[in-house]
């Protein structure tokens, strides 16, 4: 048994020891700091270009304030973290897509900027316009996302989309060939959408810098701005499919996603595949000799090419900045992001395009190859064009195309018409 | 007290697990009011005054064994039970995620706008009259004048034409008559200047004036004098940063002086009351002539930007044309310079609260409260205001999945297919698991080992085997290769279905072998035996006796597995994603289930509707909650158990 002043000892221990862990509880710090998300490969390099917070002297970049980066695990997870992120533990600036800008704004997550006038002109009007919504900016262009198209050593460039298939159906034998083209990088909506538009397919059309919202009626001929083109179902007779019964099915050239067969990225590094599309992130996956090569992908024409989604990455102004009172703090390091040194520093680490054209010098022969390919044929990425509504999304109705009429068979004419609606609605319903 | 009674290693066993528990919790409600957590901070809060209450005091003894399992009910159960019903019957998604009070704030804070010359200035940041809180900015307005280089009196006798047969391509032929600059002749465009030598030109014999020169044309009187009112704006290219303005023409020669443009600043101070035009003597200038000085005006050093970024970042400062018009510093100074960058801007949406409108002050719009979540212009309903918030609408949400045919269409064919799976599901698990337990109720030899082969299915983290059914199942999978063969196990509707079904029996009825074999133990073998002596055959003795006393048994446990199956997301949403869809473009998948469904409208889509995914998730709860006490009460396990 305890005596009395044995009780009162034990517990005041206990409520010492719950005051000790209230104790525990993090002090703030005496240094500002402005916090930065990003995905798993740009938090890191974010990291080194700013380094380590406890090695950064207040004011290396904002006059006062160390730059804490955050690198989500990837992403997805970014987007959740962002999403889920409260007015205490969101960030000052998040690194993420354009696309993230509508729902960012509606959600009442992103914060308005206004760039100085000498940094906004080294964008374009596009990049600018790919992180704004309704006429405000909501972030500084970092690097440009694009996929551009890859030969291997020894396949002759190709002027028109026929020379590539003729290529591989002349080597398939003696080459021993498992494709003509696939994709490396960005999957079969995003990276693949640039062949569907050397085809005469994607989801807008773009006239004067704005989506052309000319769309044809049902029985009228097809309009400027129809997502596809008259001659797009014989282009894929024509290239890609072969025909199959009543129905039709994939001639072997194009194979979007691995398949019985196929497998794109040990193929084509074996010189099993001629032709890859691959992507501004995969700087080491080939070697530069083919990286120099990379192009859009050549169209039916020669001069024409298929347009690749060519959106900006941004570093994006969130509305916690102003709720932690770093508002003009994060405008600064937003500055610095869009200023030539910073795309510099920053893409030195990076090896991605740089968005900023004056910086673009600055790049390496892998970046140069990109930007390039980028200015030849490129359209923006317009979430609110391409997310739809119920389920009609570019995302999940470009791989199922070609699922279906190369694949499973269906039939090309009603599955194309099908999807002619859907992406007009979405064009449409983009537009209000 | 007598909490202190017992044994001692007891006690102080207690008094760390207590200790422990307290303070983690509190730490826990300290961070969750740091990051603004309100309601879970008073939640860990009541849990540990509850720790505090059930194991530091004696006054309830079940209670000391009850307390862990409410806090996990309440946290786990009822919270989210709760938030899902009410958020039911709220507008809940992509646009209007916020608080009233919150949206109000954030279109305020937003409803802004540059000047429409976007207006501009490099400022120095810092404070007036000596106060720091009266944070002001020191600008300077440029301004580029012209007027005569100082330094420079050469002049020049000049020929106006134009270059090449075009009389648009302006061009002024000049010839230094005095002898005082280092040209004796030059051509100059308004964008080139070119200097020639005597064989580049043909002088006139009087006065040693350069008259023409290779592709230059000079102007006729006729056409000059038609000029006459142009030429004094017209500015031909010298040496760098100088140019060459013609005078009045004397008989057809323009006396050209030389000129300079030249940058000379006005500055202002701006603060929150106050807008003042600072004389140049009352400013400290930089080399170039931009103030970074004032009377009155102190800098701000670095440390005190720091201090002060967030004042700084949302003072508006008022400007030379009156509100809504205003100052507001954008950026900070770079590190290492004077200066900040400050746009003017407009307030253009502004709030009323008396009203609880908006109204945008340009263009005259005003923005009600719609009923809906948005502050909308009654007059053009596409206008509303961003982000909306959180609203109330009863049982729209409920109403759309009968009424929008966007939702109920897919929905009908989900919900049939959700109770075709769940019941599916149960039936051939059961039969299976019951097959093989009849089997092995026999004695056969090395029967511990199929028994422990068939229970290796349910050991195994159903995660893993379903990821890897998916793989063997997929176009390029084993099952494929192996046979050779090309079926869409997982991409046509139908297969896709028996696909789901077949790895979800491989899953599950091992549960069902354990528990139909236990079953099988308990029924007494005197009625087998008995029913055998009166002359039934063995399938008559299974059909009549064993199975209708395994079902009495095992109905509560078929009900529940039907109810688990109901919302079996891991099986669809791992195997098949939902898919294939039903139609092309459409969100429902041929094996979506509801909560898959559900899953997709709240999170896999653009547009997240957590509104309408609640709705669904209710109306779940209501079917599995119904059969669930349908199946209890035929069961009569309720009554056995009171």
């Amino acid at each position: 048994m305890f005596s009395m002043n044995k009780k009162r000892a034990a517990m005041l221990a206990v409520v010492g020891v719950a005051l000790g862990g209230v104790a525990l509880t993090p002090a703030h710090a005496a240094t500002k700091t402005l916090t930065v998300w990003a995905d798993e490969t740009r938090g890191p390099h974010l990291q080194e270009l700013f380094g380590a917070v406890e090695d950064q002297d207040a004011g290396d970049f904002v006059d006062g304030y160390v730059i804490d980066v955050k690198p989500q695990a990837d992403f997805d997870a970014l987007k959740a973290a962002l999403d889920n992120a409260t007015d205490a533990s969101g960030p000052d600036i998040v690194l993420g897509p354009n696309d993230w800008v509508p729902s960012g704004v509606k959600n009442g997550k992103l914060a308005a900027l206004t760039l100085p006038a000498a940094i906004k002109a080294d964008y374009t009007a596009n990049q600018i316009g790919d992180l704004s919504y309704k006429g405000k900016l909501y972030g500084v262009p970092l690097d440009v996302n694009n996929v551009a198209m890859v030969r291997n050593t020894g396949v002759p460039k190709p002027a028109t989309f026929g020379a590539m298939v003729d290529y591989y159906f002349a080597n398939k034998d003696s080459k021993n060939l498992t494709a003509g083209l696939c994709i490396l990088g960005g999957g079969t909506e995003w990276g693949g959408m640039s062949v569907y538009s050397a085809l005469g397919m994607q989801p807008y059309r773009m006239k004067a810098g704005k989506v052309d919202l000319t769309l044809s009626k049902p029985g009228k001929a097809a309009a400027s701005g129809d997502p596809i083109q008259a001659n797009f179902v014989n282009n894929l007779k024509t290239y890609v499919l072969t025909a199959d019964g009543a129905n039709w099915k994939s001639n072997g050239f194009y194979s979007p996603w691995d398949a019985a067969g196929v497998k794109c990225e040990s193929d084509f590094k074996a010189g099993k595949i001629p032709y890859a599309i691959l992507g501004n992130w995969q700087s080491d996956l080939v070697a530069t000799s083919i990286v120099a090569t990379a192009q859009p992908v050549p169209g039916i024409t020669a001069g024409t090419y298929g347009n690749a989604f060519g959106s900006v990455s941004g570093a994006l102004l969130t509305s916690f900045a102003d709720k932690k009172g770093n508002l003009a703090a994060a405008k600064s390091l937003l500055n610095y992001f869009g200023s030539r040194a910073g795309q510099r520093d920053y893409q030195k680490i990076e090896r991605r395009p740089h968005a900023n054209a004056k910086a673009s010098k600055f790049g390496n022969s892998f970046q140069k190859a990109f930007a390039n390919a980028a200015g030849l044929a490129s359209i923006p990425q317009i979430g609110s064009y391409l997310d739809g509504t119920g389920g009609n999304s570019w995302w999940s109705l470009a791989g199922n195309y070609w699922y279906r009429v190369a694949m499973n068979g269906e039939n090309l004419t009603t599955v194309t018409a099908n999807l002619s609606t859907l992406l007009k609605a979405n064009v449409v319903a983009g537009s209000k | 007290m007598r909490i202190f009674k017992g044994n001692v290693y007891a006690v102080i066993a207690k008094l760390i697990f207590v200790t422990l528990a307290e303070s983690m919790l509190g730490y826990l409600m300290l961070s969750a009011f740091g990051t603004g957590d309100t309601n879970i901070a008073i939640f860990l809060a009541v849990c540990i005054l509850m720790i505090a209450f059930a194991y530091l005091t004696n006054i309830s003894v079940p209670l000391k064994f009850f307390a862990p399992g409410i806090m996990f009910l309440i946290a786990f159960v009822i919270v989210p039970m709760v938030f899902t019903l009410s958020m039911s019957v709220f507008k809940y998604q992509t646009g209007n995620m916020l608080s009233k009070e919150a949206s109000i704030s954030t279109i305020d804070d937003q409803g802004v706008v540059p000047d429409k010359n976007n207006t501009a200035y490099d400022v120095v940041i810092g404070y007036y009259d000596g106060k720091k809180s009266n944070i002001a900015v020191l600008g300077s307005i440029e301004k580029e004048v012209e007027g005569a280089a100082p330094g420079v009196t050469a002049k020049f006798d000049s020929v106006l034409g134009y270059l090449n047969g075009d009389k648009t391509n302006l061009a002024v032929l000049a010839t230094d008559t005095w002898m005082d600059s280092q040209y004796a002749y030059f051509l100059a465009t308004p964008s080139s200047f070119t200097p020639l030598t005597d064989a580049d030109v043909t002088l006139e014999e009087e006065n040693y004036t350069a008259v023409s020169t290779k592709d230059f044309t000079a102007f006729s009187k006729a056409e000059i004098s038609s000029m006459l009112e142009d030429i004094p704006s017209l500015k031909f290219k010298y040496e760098t940063n100088y140019f060459l303005k013609l005078g009045s023409p004397i008989k057809g020669m323009f006396e050209g002086s030389v000129n300079q443009s030249m940058t000379v600043y006005n500055y202002f101070l701006a603060t929150k009351d106050e807008y003042i035009r600072v004389p140049p003597v009352d400013i400290v200038k930089d080399g170039s002539g931009v103030g970074i000085g004032a009377k009155n005006f102190k800098k701000f050093t670095s440390e005190q930007i720091s201090k002060y970024s967030n004042e700084i970042g949302n003072v508006r400062l008022t400007y030379s044309k009156p509100a809504p018009y205003f100052i507001g510093i954008e950026t900070l100074p770079k590190p290492g310079t004077n200066f900040g960058y400050a746009i003017v801007q407009i307030k253009n949406i502004q709030y009323d609260k008396k009203s609880d409108t908006f109204t945008n002050v340009l263009s005259g719009a005003v923005y009600t409260d719609d009923g809906k979540g948005n502050y909308r212009n009654a007059k053009k309903p596409k206008d509303f205001l961003e982000p909306g918030w959180r609203q109330g609408v009863w049982f729209d949400n409920f109403t759309s999945l009968f009424n929008d045919t966007r939702i109920r269409e897919p929905l009908i064919k989900v919900f049939i297919w959700t109770i075709a799976f769940a019941f599916l599901t149960v039936i051939t698990q059961f039969a299976l698991g019951l097959l093989v337990a009849v089997a092995m109720d026999k004695k056969i030899r090395g029967r511990g080992i199929y028994r422990s082969l068939m229970i290796l299915p349910y050991a195994m983290p159903s995660i893993m085997s379903i990821l890897i059914w998916g793989g063997m199942l997929d176009d390029n999978g084993a099952i494929n290769g192996i046979l050779n063969i090309s079926v869409p196990w997982l991409h046509d509707e139908w297969l896709a279905k028996v696909s789901v079904l077949l790895v979800n029996l491989w899953l599950g009825f091992p549960y069902f072998y354990l528990i139909a074999s236990g079953s099988l133990q308990a029924i007494p073998k005197e009625l087998a035996e008995s029913a055998s002596i009166d002359g039934a055959n063995p399938r008559q003795i299974f059909r009549l006796i064993t199975l209708p006393l395994l079902l009495r048994m095992l109905t509560p446990l078929l009900v529940a597995s039907f109810a688990f199956n109901f919302n079996n997301f891991n099986i669809i949403y791992l195997l098949t994603g939902g898919g294939p869809s039903f139609e092309f473009g459409s969100v429902a998948g041929a094996t979506d289930i509801l909560i898959s469904y559900t899953y997709k409208l709240a999170f896999d889509t653009t547009i997240q509707n957590y509104g309408l995914a609640s709705a669904i998730s209710v109306v779940i709860f209501i079917i599995v909650a119904s059969m669930s006490m349908y199946g209890i009460r035929k069961s009569k396990v309720l009554d056995d158990f009171a």
